[in-house]
């Protein structure tokens, strides 16, 4: 029985609470007088009064259903192979078990999906799913072994048991600076990059997923276990709510919300906002409720605090108080906004690119995020994605792009390299990258193969090639993305560019005409994105030798992207690559002082590359090294390539000094310092060959310039030796090939001026017919090989047929040069040779006056 | 098959009725199915959270088990209060069940989840809470009994001053009374039990 107090305090309770807050104590006062354990009693029912605010208010019939969840298995239970040892967790889609594989004799972690067996399909789904994740083998992933489903109608997963402490509890409990607060999440980034890269998205990325074990390795737990849970495929917008939902709502990105397909980038997002919490100890966006719909508004709509702006308003909180606004500042601040863009393809292009640029920020380099300007690109991603585009056939575009993309930016530098050996050896180098990058992509998206459900043309099995991926993605281009025009114009774009990179140029052409016209009426010709698929445009035309229409679609270009570049979101690495590509062009139709004026603004950005790309900057150096030498400008020639050298070498980039190191030899060889000469490009050859290969055409072109430095010396019997090799390394790879005609023609060249002139002819032949459709008329290659046939064909007594080529070399040289050179130096010298063996001494002499007139050889 | 499960289990409200205390058990497995249901569709995700409206809980269960035999009793008050105590009695059982498994077993949580966090929070014990009801109905019975049609029963303020004859504001200070007093009384049992 309750005594009088007991009840007193009950009713003054209850009539407590119906007074506002600040008038309780007077009340309180009041109505209890000097009983102070009535007040006691009252104040202690009033402190618990509205905690635990949904205490009581969910119905015992969901609690009892929720506790019904929580216990489906009971310990020493037996499931297939295993032993139940205890409940370890409830997670958002079922209950976790601590069991034991008897089979084994291992622990394990056994989370049950679902009670019952679902239909066929949804067994198979189950089945296949589990499979493939159970492919994902990396130390930061805690394994999943496998899923099963037993006779009596469990349907579990098998994985790895993992004992661990959250990430976020255990920055916080170990009281982690935020330098080791990012490395640790660098190891977090690194799972997810190894799982992107086989085409699998986590997407449930949160902190109650990342745990750190007592050994200190990080463990990323249920990846993709929410794709293999969600049995229909095609899901509709209500029902990813409802998950969406049930997950936890503040780590889905924007487009996952909207129920819109998943990609990598969502996963990107995801780790944006875990990096925002580790940084900062608070969520992006600052949410009264925990409702759904209103977390899933902030998510769509605000904007989030920078890092350090939420770390200033909250220095109160004496919890984080490593967490130092000061440092978030600036970089980090950037880095992970950029993570958490609303629109997917404005934030990092790949967890890689996320990752590097937090290393970046930890060894004080400059970071590729920038502060997002407002009001930039309105248009947004987001709503060209609505339904009617199979999520997995996105996701696979999607992937390709990221892929594509990254590879692409990779290849711009190497690209440059390639084409530096004086575009020679054209069709073997695009032969062999396109093999390389086959082989490359194969790798990284050749798993999708079994992996990418709903598509009818793809090829079984593994063995699925790049190209018929490709095939199949722009099948699904054309009849998946009717209504996203956008979407439509960037796969194309990347669909093109990948034909272009794999050598398939007719493929290449029709999808990047396709992206021109699309991207010209979606965004008009000035826009970055049309600029994008002209230059790409422009690099096929050039490909394919038509280099009048790569000049006038860079022209078209060039302006937008220097209009571009000043933009704060612009790459500007891009830039010198893009005017490198330009000058090539420019060189390729003879407008040389334009390639030059390229080059050497391609050098003013040097200084703001980072280490990344500040090895490619120097290409340039290089570039310029052979145009002056080309020009006859033998001074600017070897200031330029003794620059590029010292600075590769203290690069300790094998490839470009290889090329430099011949570069200034050939420069040397002009300037008759022959033993100086014979050891640098020694030295590039030996480069080359550690660096590439024994039998890499590059090699071959180094021996042919030590075979060129004997042949001036007067050591013919050296530089025969020499070039012999050269042409037996060239043959290996290809007799139609740049290395090839250049090891040919100076053999020939050898053989004529030793007394071989009718065994050399034919090798100078052929070295003029495999250059003539490769290179420009106008240039320095073809005057070099046509007045050796000349010299060689005089040599025979075959003055007639000499006549023209000589002339014809003449000609161009004069054109080509800018100075008077030991080149133009010796066509002329030819002339005479040719005219007094011919009986025309006339003849001779104008070219022997006009030597005297230096004047003349600056005709342009 | 149907009906003659619809008949056992009006036959037991009938015993229940009559104060038949074996009753409850006995009507267990019915219940218990019915939990299963919605358990697997929880799991399913065809469950919408408004489809699990409060109020219409037991109803909505009671119905389905009795039909029309619900004419039979007396008074919705007393059909509600019965039903409210039966479901008490089934659910705590359920529990003393299930949680007999768990509290054998070491808990150790390493995947936690704050979906299960939030739902923790607001889903007591059944079994701490049946006890503290009991204790609650020592000193205060009505506060009690308005506790049990409310969260077992799934009735609302307004349903709850009909059947008590009471009225509805009286009930939510009640309500808010009972609340405060069990959350105390459970926080002291987590403290020192």
């Amino acid at each position: 029985m309750a005594d009088q107090r007991t009840l007193l305090a009950a009713e003054v309770f209850k009539c407590a609470v119906d007074r506002p807050v600040e008038q309780r104590a007077a009340f309180l006062n009041d109505a209890c007088g000097d009983d102070v354990e009535l007040r006691r009693e009252v104040e202690s029912l009033l402190k618990f009064n509205g905690e635990g605010g949904q205490f009581l208010e969910t119905p015992a019939f969901d609690v009892a259903v929720e506790s019904l969840l929580q216990t489906a298995l009971n310990p020493d239970q037996r499931v297939g192979n295993y032993k139940i040892v205890s409940h370890l967790a409830s997670g958002g889609m079922g209950e976790v078990y601590l069991a034991h594989d008897e089979k084994l004799n291992r622990r394990v972690a056994l989370k049950l999906v679902r009670f019952g067996i679902g239909a066929e399909q949804t067994a198979r789904h189950f089945r296949r799913e589990a499979e493939i994740l159970a492919s994902l083998n990396h130390p930061n992933i805690a394994q999943l072994y496998g899923g099963e489903i037993t006779p009596d109608g469990f349907s579990f997963l098998v994985m790895e048991y993992v004992e661990g402490v959250r990430i976020d509890n255990y920055c916080d409990d170990n009281s982690l600076s935020i330098r080791d607060r990012l490395e640790i999440f660098r190891r977090v980034c690194g799972a997810v990059h190894y799982a992107h890269q086989r085409l699998i998205i986590h997407r449930d990325i949160k902190p109650a997923n990342i745990l750190i074990t007592k050994e200190g390795e990080t463990k990323l737990l249920d990846f993709g276990i929410a794709k293999l849970l969600d049995q229909e495929t095609s899901v509709g917008h209500e029902q990813t709510m409802t998950f969406a939902a049930a997950m936890t709502p503040e780590y889905a990105s924007p487009e996952q919300i909207r129920g819109e397909a998943m990609t990598t980038a969502s996963d990107i997002y995801s780790l944006g906002v875990l990096l925002y919490e580790l940084v900062t100890g608070q969520r992006p966006y600052r949410i009264k409720g925990r409702n759904a719909a209103e977390i899933a508004h902030a998510i769509m709509e605000h904007e989030p605090a920078r890092p350090s702006t939420a770390v200033a308003r909250s220095a109160t909180n004496s919890k984080f108080e490593v967490r130092n606004s000061k440092l978030l500042k600036g970089d980090l601040d950037n880095i992970v906004l950029k993570a958490i863009r609303k629109e997917p393809q404005r934030r990092y292009s790949s967890i890689a690119q996320f990752s590097e640029d937090v290393l970046r920020h930890l060894q004080g380099r400059t970071v590729i995020a920038h502060k997002d300007t407002i009001g930039y690109r309105t248009r947004k991603f987001i709503s060209r994605h609505k339904a009617g585009v199979g999520a997995a056939g996105l996701i696979a575009l999607s992937l390709i792009a990221g892929v594509v993309a990254t590879f692409w930016q990779a290849t711009l530098a190497r690209r440059q390299a390639l084409i530096a050996t004086q575009e020679r050896d054209h069709a073997r180098t695009e032969t062999a990258k396109a093999q390389r990058i086959n082989q490359f992509l194969q790798e990284m998206i050749g798993y999708s193969a079994g992996t990418t459900p709903g598509s009818p043309s793809r090829p079984k099995g593994r063995d699925a090639t790049v190209i018929d991926m490709l095939d199949d993605a722009s099948r699904r281009v054309e009849t998946e993305l009717p209504d996203q025009p956008e979407v439509r114009a960037e796969m194309l774009s990347t669909i093109g560019t990948t034909y272009m990179v794999l050598a398939n140029y007719s493929a290449a052409r029709r999808f990047l005409g396709e992206a021109y016209d699309l991207n010209l009426k979606l965004y008009g010709p000035e826009d970055r994105q049309t600029a994008t698929v002209i230059y790409r445009m422009a690099n096929l035309s050039y490909l394919t030798g038509d280099y009048a229409a790569a000049e006038t679609r860079i022209r078209k270009a060039l302006p937008v992207y220097r209009r571009e570049a000043t933009k704060a979101d612009f790459e500007i690495w891009l830039l010198p690559a893009i005017l490198s590509d330009a000058a090539f062009i420019m060189r390729s139709r003879g407008h040389l002082d334009e390639a030059e004026a390229l080059w050497r603004e391609c050098l003013s950005y040097a200084p703001r590359l980072d280490a990344k790309h500040r090895a490619s900057g120097e290409n340039p150096k290089t570039f310029l090294a052979q145009l002056y030498m080309d020009r006859g400008d033998v001074k600017r020639a070897e200031n330029m390539a003794s620059e590029a050298t010292q600075r590769l070498r203290a690069q300790g980039n094998p490839f470009a000094l290889a090329q430099s190191l011949i570069d200034l030899g050939n420069v040397r060889r002009l300037q008759r310092r022959y033993s100086e000469a014979e050891s640098l490009i020694d030295e590039g050859t030996k480069l080359f060959a550690k660096s590439q290969g024994e039998d890499h055409p590059n090699v071959a072109f180094g021996l042919t310039s030590l075979a060129t430095a004997h042949y001036y010396e007067g050591r013919y019997d050296f530089a025969e030796q020499e070039a012999q090799k050269a042409l037996a390394i060239a043959e290996k790879s290809s007799k139609a090939s740049h290395a090839y005609a250049r090891a040919s023609e100076m053999l020939g060249r050898i053989l004529s001026t030793t007394g071989r002139a009718r065994e050399g002819e034919p090798l100078l032949r052929e070295a003029l017919a495999v250059l003539e459709p490769r290179v420009p008329r106008q240039s320095n290659p073809i005057a070099t090989v046509l007045g050796n046939l000349g010299d060689c064909l005089a040599a025979q007594a075959r003055y007639a047929e000499a006549e023209p080529l000589l002339n014809e070399s003449y000609t161009i040289l004069k054109a080509v040069h800018i100075h008077e050179s030991p080149v133009l130096d010796e066509a002329r010298q030819r002339l005479v040779s040719l005219y007094e063996a011919w009986g025309r001494p006339q003849e001779a002499a104008r070219y022997r006056i006009s030597r005297r007139l230096p004047q003349e050889s600056t005709t342009r | 098959m149907v009906t003659s499960e619809k008949a056992d289990v009006t036959e037991i409200l009938h015993a229940w009725n009559r104060g038949d205390p074996e009753a409850a058990g006995r009507l267990m497995p019915f219940v218990y199915e019915e939990l299963r249901r919605r358990a697997a569709d929880c799991l399913r995700r065809e469950r919408k959270d408004h489809t699990l409206q409060p109020t219409a809980l037991v109803h909505e269960a009671y119905v389905k088990l009795v039909g029309q035999s619900r004419a039979e009793w007396k008074n919705r008050a007393h059909f509600c209060s019965v039903a409210a105590q039966l479901m008490r009695r089934i659910l705590v059982k359920h529990a003393e069940t299930h949680n007999a498994d768990k509290r054998g077993g070491k808990m150790r949580k390493i995947y936690l989840d704050e979906t299960r966090e939030l739902a923790q929070e607001r889903a007591p014990d059944l079994l701490a809470l049946d006890d503290a009801l009991k204790s609650l109905a020592v000193s205060h019975p009505r506060e009690s009994e308005i506790v049990e049609l409310k969260f077992f029963g799934g009735l609302n303020a307004k349903e709850i001053g009909e059947v008590l004859n009471i009225s509805t504001k009286t009930v939510l200070r009640d309500w808010q009374f009972a609340k405060a007093w069990l959350n105390r009384q459970l926080a002291r049992e987590e403290l020192y039990g």
